[in-house]
């Protein structure tokens, strides 16, 4: 049984197969690629995995034990699964500091207040953003708040993380940092699933890569191999 | 230990104040106003804790305040029971309901929260005025007015339950759970995806909203000896918490009280030289907050103090 094993999962949005039967897993510590064109149901994936839609069929289990299906999205945030939002959703009106902070506070049950302090000071001087924490996060720009996003997911303390194009719309010193982030953040021992465009991130931190499209797996293999299927070739350049 | 600041002296001078009024002004007008404004205060928090922490929008917080006026009238006209020991069921009656409705329209998002408790408010209303046997239908249930009767003690009773609330309504706003409230208002989905129980939340946090304000409308009938559904339970009432806290400040700690205060100042003062106007100079000051401000005064009060701030640093150093 492996960290997280996904199983013949469908997703149907009225007569629209965002996700058709697709089925992969998981193994601790490892860090996966998920990629595929435009539409191809990655978001879509992750959302199912963090509970914030059903699968339509199919089902998702966590370590073995915990059918996400059967919880609550505030309970999958419990049991150690954090995810960012492709199109970031910072708490507007309030301070970095407190956005990490509802992370820090909420993502685990009885959180004190010294622990959630402290877990948010940790977690905002690993991200580099602690000089910052007195900002409104509706003053920043994207490239802070997608950091911002990876922030308060962190500030969970998960154990699986789910990162949803965190490097888009980056410069290429911004992602050869988040880069570093992550490659830091897995070697902190938290598996992590990458959404990524950047063709450039995503091979260079995945050690195995998973291709979408149409809402099926296309491929699956190390980096090298998935560049050189020309099933992929094909999904990427059209026919 | 901590040093006390001048703004605590300040605080604590003004409370101060307040207790000891009633010894120096014998004016029953003014003990009424004070009573009229701490109630003011008082409601305008319970519906702060909803809309302004959580961003519920409701319309129809009339409900809480007539429930807790008529949990008072009821127990103490029916059943003799002191009408202060009604005040605390008053509240929990008003939050049982809150739960009851909450429940099923807490899920409506934005908009449609907000019209469905204008429904709630008016059924209430309504019921009110058709459940004679209960309520005493529309023409309401007359108290028992006693012979020797004194405003003092209500200034008092109603000075320290706004001073509590208000005491309350501090501690929410920094607690972790007015962090998770505030998160709500912000994002709903993300606070749900970092661990927020957000049902939970909004549950509780109307319950505490409908508690505060049945508090409020069970001190309401005991003072006014008398409760009618077309007073309590009336729509004007449930927007007028809405423009309190707008005027204010909406999510703000001092919102509604420099709301209430307003409110009542233009109530009693512009009503009296020209009837009617009030409401329309209280229009216009909320045209120009929203326009201008809006955090309402409690927003500019801190806008002016932080440009202060900055002078005294520029000149100071
Ligand atoms: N809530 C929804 N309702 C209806 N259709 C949806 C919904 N969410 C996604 N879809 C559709 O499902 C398909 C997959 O969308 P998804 O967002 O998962 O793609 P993606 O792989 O993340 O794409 P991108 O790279 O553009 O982010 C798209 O056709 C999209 O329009
Ligand atoms: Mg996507």
């Amino acid at each position: 049984m492996a960290f997280l094993d996904v199983t013949n999962c469908t997703k149907n949005f009225g007569g629209l197969l965002a996700v058709n039967d697709v089925t992969f897993s998981v193994k601790e510590g490892e860090l996966l690629g998920l990629i595929g064109p435009n539409g191809a149901g990655k978001t879509t994936m992750f959302n199912m995995i963090s509970g914030v839609y059903k699968p339509t069929t199919g089902q998702i289990v966590y370590r073995g034990r915990f059918h996400i299906h059967a919880l609550n999205t505030h309970r999958i945030c419990h049991i150690g699964i954090a995810r960012t939002y492709q199109v970031v959703k910072p708490f507007l009106n309030m301070t970095i500091l407190k956005n990490v902070l509802v992370g820090a506070y909420f993502g685990k049950r009885g959180v004190l207040k010294r622990d959630a302090t402290k877990i948010a000071q940790e977690v905002l001087e690993f991200t580099g953003l602690w000089e910052r924490r007195e900002e409104i996060a509706g003053s920043l720009n994207v490239p802070s708040r997608k950091r911002l996003e990876i922030a308060r997911a962190l500030a969970t303390q998960p154990d699986l993380l789910l990162l949803d194009e965190v490097m888009a719309g980056l410069n290429p010193a911004e992602t050869q940092k988040t880069m570093g982030l992550v490659k830091q953040i897995q070697e902190r021992g938290v598996t992590i699933i990458m959404i990524e465009h950047v063709m450039q991130a995503v091979m260079g931190l995945s050690e195995r890569i998973i291709v979408l499209n149409y809402g099926e797996i296309i491929a699956e293999g190390t980096p090298e191999e998935v560049a050189n299927n020309p099933e992929v070739i094909k999904a990427y350049l059209g026919d | 230990m901590k040093r006390i600041s001048k703004l605590q002296i300040f605080y604590f001078l003004i409370v101060l104040f307040l207790f000891l009024l009633p010894l120096f002004i014998h004016n029953q007008y003014v003990i009424h106003l004070g009573i009229m404004t701490f109630l003011f205060i008082t409601i305008a928090i319970g519906w702060n804790v909803l809309g302004g922490y959580t961003g519920q929008i409701s319309f129809g917080h009339a409900s809480f305040f007539g429930i807790g006026a008529y949990t008072t009238a009821i127990l103490w006209l029916r059943m003799g029971i002191h009408p202060l020991l009604t005040i605390p069921l008053g509240g929990l009656l008003a939050a049982a309901f809150g739960v009851l409705w909450g429940y099923p329209l807490l899920r409506l998002r934005g908009y449609f929260f907000a019209i469905a408790t204008i429904g709630v408010g008016e059924a209430t209303r309504v019921l009110a005025s058709f459940w004679e046997s209960l309520t005493g239908g529309s023409s309401g249930l007359t108290l028992p007015v006693p012979k020797v009767f004194s405003k003092v003690p209500f200034y008092y009773e109603m000075l320290i339950i706004a001073f509590l609330v208000f005491l309350l309504s501090v501690w929410v706003y920094h607690s972790k759970f007015g962090l998770g409230l505030f998160a709500i208002k912000d994002d709903i989905d993300a606070s749900e995806t970092l661990g927020i129980n957000t049902p939970l939340y909004k549950i509780l946090a109307l319950a505490l909203s409908g508690f505060i304000v049945g508090i409020g409308g069970s001190f309401y009938a005991q003072y006014i000896f008398y409760v009618e559904p077309g007073d309590v339970f009336s729509f004007e009432k449930s927007v007028n918490l809405i423009l309190i806290n707008i005027v204010g400040g909406v999510g703000t700690i001092f919102g509604p009280v420099f709301g209430a205060l307003i409110f009542l100042v233009l109530q009693e003062f512009v009503l009296v030289l020209f009837p009617n106007l009030h409401l329309l100079v209280y229009g216009l000051l909320l045209v120009l907050i929203i326009i201008y401000q809006p955090n309402g005064l409690a927003g500019l009060i801190a806008f002016v103090k932080r440009k202060i701030g900055k002078k005294k640093r520029v000149g100071g150093t």
